[in-house]
């Protein structure tokens, strides 16, 4: 496993701490103290800030080539794939904000941030995973 | 991937290796300047490498790019 693979799994495992600590905060406050407070839960997703440490956990090997072209193209397919994941989920969360609040309504500003967050974990998420798929089972097209 | 899909780049970098003093992977992968895994993907046929790395890889056996990389398309 190479240092990105490492830094895809690192990623993965951040991110699914983070989900199920704050679905744990929300539904918990939720239950004791009812459902505007329960958005106090969502501080969790702050925990996303661990990812931040990936090059001081994950250090380059000195005199070693870590990255080369099919690093680059691995890397590359598996950004655009987290930008589309992150733009559709923008697209839908707000096509569902729409759906929910209708015409005349409103949406409680507190969404807006959680939208935010959800489509940078979107993102992150399926860029890890698509990178660990694609080093898996090998990019075929260094001639693109 | 403008090509068919039939077509495929084949390439003879196993048997060079150990042809050439049982050369390992990362001996060949330091020489043409990428990881192991990249040589392993090449050797197994599941990266097709830009044409300077082909070259990088051909002089590392002392042989030209042809000798290396072969072409087939059976379309």
């Amino acid at each position: 496993m190479n240092r990105w693979q490492k830094i895809a799994v690192f990623n993965i495992l951040v991110i699914f701490f983070t989900l199920s600590l704050t679905a744990g905060a929300v539904t918990a406050i939720g239950i004791t103290k009812g459902f505007p407070k329960a958005y106090a839960g969502t501080a969790f997703l702050g925990l996303c800030g661990l990812l931040g440490f990936q090059p001081f956990l994950f250090r380059k090997d000195k005199g070693k080539v870590s990255f080369d072209e099919r690093d680059l193209v691995i890397s590359r397919k598996s950004v655009i794939l987290g930008f589309t994941v992150s733009y559709l989920f923008f697209v839908f969360a707000c096509m569902g904000c729409w759906w929910y609040a209708r015409a005349d309504g409103m949406i409680d500003v507190k969404v807006l941030p959680v939208i935010l967050f959800g489509g940078y974990i979107m993102s992150e998420l399926f860029r890890s995973a698509s990178l660990l798929i694609m080093y898996g089972r090998g990019a075929k097209d260094g001639r693109e | 991937m403008g090509e068919s899909d039939k077509s495929k780049l084949t390439n003879k970098v196993r048997r060079l290796r150990f042809d050439n003093g049982e050369m390992t992977q990362q001996q060949l992968a330091d020489r043409a300047g990428v990881t192991r895994q990249t040589i392993i993907a090449i050797e197994s046929g599941k990266y097709a490498p830009s044409l300077p790395l082909a070259f990088r890889i051909a002089k590392a056996f002392g042989l030209g790019v042809e000798d290396v990389f072969g072409y087939e398309n059976d379309a």
